[in-house]
């Protein structure tokens, strides 16, 4: 009996078996499609089981995410939409130090947000830690691409040439997609120089074209107003990462400097050797030499420097973000009610020869970018998160919160709703309703129309005004992410610290030897190895180019 | 009546000799070897095992490729080493560290010691107490706290100290002392005292307080004033704690004398850093701050070796002047 029945037991057993084998082996016309085409029509909600990501974020003050993260309704509706809880990785202090840890662990997060200025990125794709974009997209989240194709090529190219693969390995975020480059409400430079509006007057409220214009503006206001520090620049901390004092990098646009790298006869240099840079000095040296400056300028805290500012204690700041003013002048008419600040007239050191330009992150190509690492086990989540972020009705989440709870739509329009204007604190507006709690991950129109449709009449002339002065310098970026343990790294590291103590004796010295120092810095410079830094500046700028030429007729 | 059983005095007779006389020690002081035993391991963990990661100063460190995997530098390894001393700025960071350091020996040595007399010799408690609490108190204070009101004292524009030597009279522009490279040493120097002074003393009041009272009892019999009891009974007694701390200090000096890098850190600037640029500054803005991993490490184990050299010198010399030594 029981040698009768095992061929039958047997052949069962095969048959079992062999089912699902055929099953797969022999897959329908459904089975053979690929991953892509298995996807949702919406990417995101192929999959929304629950997944928690990691990512890192190379702000320290963003640390508030975590404060926010799963609380206020926006993150809620990406929770609930997406299936993706976030774990962030975020330094306290030292974000470098950080990330550095991170690499150098090979314990990568599966997202990585990080400044496109960062030499890491560089890196990161070249060592295999991160995804290929076009790849990671094509197999999971065709959207993300589609969306960079279709509508941002100019980032697309600028980001490529961040890297030596020409591949793309970081999503953009915070740039300006190109069809809504026109729009009224797009923000695409924000810069200028201010001054307290009662002082300007009680001066003439002189037509100001040139720095000699208002070098004359700052003494007649020295004259009238002796406790008055005449001008300063806030904007950072002395020195910058070129070695700077932060009254040289403000002035950049005022000498036509703003891209900071140019060929000359061929050779690609830092606005160190153009002449325009000779100009600059003389204009800070004259700023310095006739106490137009405070003697702190360059060595208080931002801190120190943006308190004298509130306070009224300064008349003109070189470099102030338009959408600052109103901040600005609220602090200090809590000291001096009667006084507003006002933007000048955008001037240049000779308007006849050179041209204000700003191009504020966030303007065209963006400041930041996210990438996906290769040791992520989600990958194909974590960039369908990233196709989520991308839809335009989130952007609009991410600036004005959930449609009918942060803001209406009126005429195509986001208007907050009475609460969220009511609740003008950032924190509070983050926490309650979302808004802007997650800016990192801003497109630049959304913002733009935040920011422009909340500002005064007056603001959006402003507004409409430094508008005017954008021009795309993304081209120019990413000069200083040199190889690691490359001459380069060695020879700027040297240069710019030599830089940043000469720089400060040529700005200080006397007037007439401004041009002589200045010649015989750049000489002790090229002793220190900048030849090497500008072939590397060549090389680079020169390939960057063959790239805008190889994708030109995309456009 | 049976005979004692015969015991062996193990810890009387002879030593017993090798592994055994190890085991047997071992187990007699084992509660003592426990107790040292998590020190132990945190040296063994912390500083000797990281001492592994040396390498990468003699290696063109990539934290990409790991310590092991990336190449070594070239001149034998020694790339790092020559590139610090072809930059521009080395012997102006060396200059300012060993200044510093030196001026810091000199100056801040004696105070706390004499602070430790003075306040041995307050009779009124009441009043030795407030002093000691208020002389104490800066140490507690961050660098960071401390470089904010120096700064803000000192400020050109809005400091204390300009308004009244303005308002004096003794100078007709204010004066920028962080900036101005003739002030910047004397300010390290005194910042120093005025932060740790109080606290350094503790050290020698306890030394002082071991002092035996019959002491100071025979020398009154004799007729001893206070001068002269601090001349022959308590000045001796702390020469032997001056000079460890002297020679413990010596080894500091590569690294600017004690924690000198936070106070530069903080009172430093572009302006005052031809005078304010030590080693450790200038380690964290060419090595770290540009990723040159391998540069920094080089110049700190050149900075050590040196400290090590410097320490070994002082003990000895302290051995041969004093007889006092660390070892």
């Amino acid at each position: 009996m029981r040698i009768r029945s095992f061929p039958y037991v047997v052949v069962a057993v095969v048959a079992a078996l062999a089912l699902p084998t055929a099953a797969l082996a022999n897959p329908s016309a459904e089975t053979t499609q690929t991953a892509a085409a298995d996807l949702a029509a919406n990417s995101w909600e192929t999959d929304t089981s629950p997944v928690t990501l990691s990512v890192y974020v190379d702000s320290p003050t963003q640390l508030r995410l975590t404060t926010f993260w799963g609380i206020d309704p926006v993150s809620v509706r990406w929770q609930e939409d997406t299936g993706v809880d976030l774990e962030w990785v975020i330094a306290p202090d030292d974000s470098q130090a950080k990330l550095n840890v991170l690499i150098a662990s090979g314990d990568l997060p599966d997202l990585i947000h990080l400044s496109q200025e960062l030499p890491q990125i560089r890196q990161l794709a070249d060592n295999g830690l991160v995804w290929n974009v076009k790849e990671l997209s094509e197999s999971h989240a065709p959207g993300v691409w589609d969306y960079l194709w279709d509508r941002n090529k100019h980032v697309i190219v600028h980001f490529r040439t961040l890297f030596d693969s020409m591949d793309l390995f970081m999503v953009p975020f915070q740039h300006l997609a190109q069809d809504y480059f026109d729009s009224p409400y797009a923000i695409r430079a924000y810069q200028g120089t201010t001054a307290q509006d009662v002082i300007l007057d009680g001066a003439g409220d002189p037509k100001v074209a040139s720095t000699a214009d208002y070098v004359d503006l700052l003494r007649t206001v020295k004259a009238a107003h002796p406790d008055l520090i005449p001008v300063q620049s806030s904007r950072n901390a002395s020195p910058s990462r070129d070695g700077d004092p932060q009254l040289v990098q403000s002035a950049l646009p005022i000498a036509g400097l703003s891209q900071r790298y140019f060929d000359i006869d061929g050779t690609w240099v830092k606005y160190w050797e153009h002449p325009n840079f000779v100009a600059l000095l003389t204009f800070a040296n004259t700023l310095y030499t006739e106490g137009l400056l405070d003697p702190t300028e360059f060595t208080d805290a931002k801190s120190a420097l943006k308190a004298k500012g509130f306070t009224g204690q300064v008349f003109s700041e070189l470099s102030q973000d338009a959408d600052n003013m109103p901040r600005w002048t609220t602090k200090m008419q809590e000291v001096h009610p009667d006084r507003s600040y006002v933007m000048l007239p955008h001037f240049t050191i000779d308007p006849a020869a050179m041209r204000y330009t700003t191009d504020a992150l966030g303007g065209g190509t963006g400041g930041s970018g996210m990438m996906v690492s290769t040791s992520s086990k989600h990958p194909d989540r974590a960039i369908r998160f990233i196709d989520y972020l991308y839809q335009d009705d989130i952007q609009r989440m991410i600036a004005f919160g959930i449609e009918g709870h942060g803001h209406t739509m009126e005429d195509g329009i986001p208007r907050y709703t009475q609460p969220a204007q009511a609740s003008i604190d950032a924190a509070t507006n983050a926490a309650d309703f979302g808004i802007f709690a997650y800016n990192i991950w801003r497109d630049a129109y959304w913002s733009g129309v935040r920011t422009f449709t909340n500002a005064s009449p007056e603001l959006q002339d402003i507004l409409a005004t430094t508008n005017a002065t954008y021009e795309d310098l993304s081209f120019y970026r990413g000069g200083e992410n040199f190889p690691s343990n490359s001459e380069e790294v060695k020879a700027f590291s040297v240069i710019k610290d030599f830089y940043a103590t000469e720089i400060m004796e040529v700005i200080t010295g006397p007037p007439d030897q401004v041009e002589s120092r200045h010649a015989s810095m750049i000489e002790s410079m090229h002793d220190l190895g900048l030849g090497v830094l500008n072939a590397y500046w060549t090389e680079l700028f020169s390939g960057k180019l063959a790239v805008q030429e190889q994708y030109s007729a995309d456009f | 009546m049976s005979a004692p059983a015969y015991r062996p005095l193990a810890r009387i007779g002879p030593r017993a000799s090798g592994w055994a006389a190890l085991r047997e020690r071992l187990a007699r002081e084992r509660s003592l070897h426990l107790m040292v035993l998590p020190s132990i391991l945190v040296a063994v963990v912390i500083q000797y095992l990281a001492m592994y990661g040396l390498i990468i100063a003699f290696k063109r460190y990539d934290i990409f490729q790991g310590i092991l995997a990336s190449p070594w530098a070239s001149h034998g390894g020694f790339e790092h080493f020559i590139d610090f001393f072809r930059a521009p700025n080395a012997f102006r960071v060396l200059r300012n560290t060993v200044a510093i350091a030196l001026l810091k020996l000199a100056f801040l040595s004696l105070p706390p010691m004499v602070l430790a007399i003075l306040l041995n010799e307050i009779r009124v408690m009441a009043f030795k107490r407030i002093s000691q609490t208020i002389s104490y108190l800066p140490h507690f204070i961050s660098w960071v706290v401390i470089g904010g009101i120096v700064y803000d004292l000192l400020n050109p524009s809005r400091g204390l100290l300009n308004k009244l030597l303005l308002g004096a009279g003794i100078v007709d522009a204010p004066i920028d002392f962080i900036s101005t490279d003739l002030y910047f040493w004397p300010l390290i120097v005194l910042s120093h005292l005025w932060k740790e002074v109080g606290w350094a003393s503790i050290l020698y009041l306890a030394v002082i307080a071991t002092i035996d009272p019959s002491l100071f009892e025979a020398a009154e019999i004799d007729g001893a004033g206070r001068r002269a009891k601090i001349r022959w009974i308590t000045w001796p007694h702390l020469t032997g704690i001056f000079m460890i701390l002297f020679i413990l200090h010596s080894g500091k000096i590569m690294s600017g004398y004690g924690d000198t890098f936070d106070q530069v850190y903080v009172l430093g600037n572009v302006s005052n850093r031809g005078v304010s640029d030590i080693l450790d500054t200038y380690v964290l803005r060419i090595g770290l701050e540009n990723l040159r991993f391998s540069f920094a490490t080089a110049v700190n184990l050149f900075k050590s070796v040196l400290n090590l050299g410097l320490l070994l010198a002082a003990n000895y010399l302290s051995k041969r002047l004093t007889e006092k030594s660390l070892f």
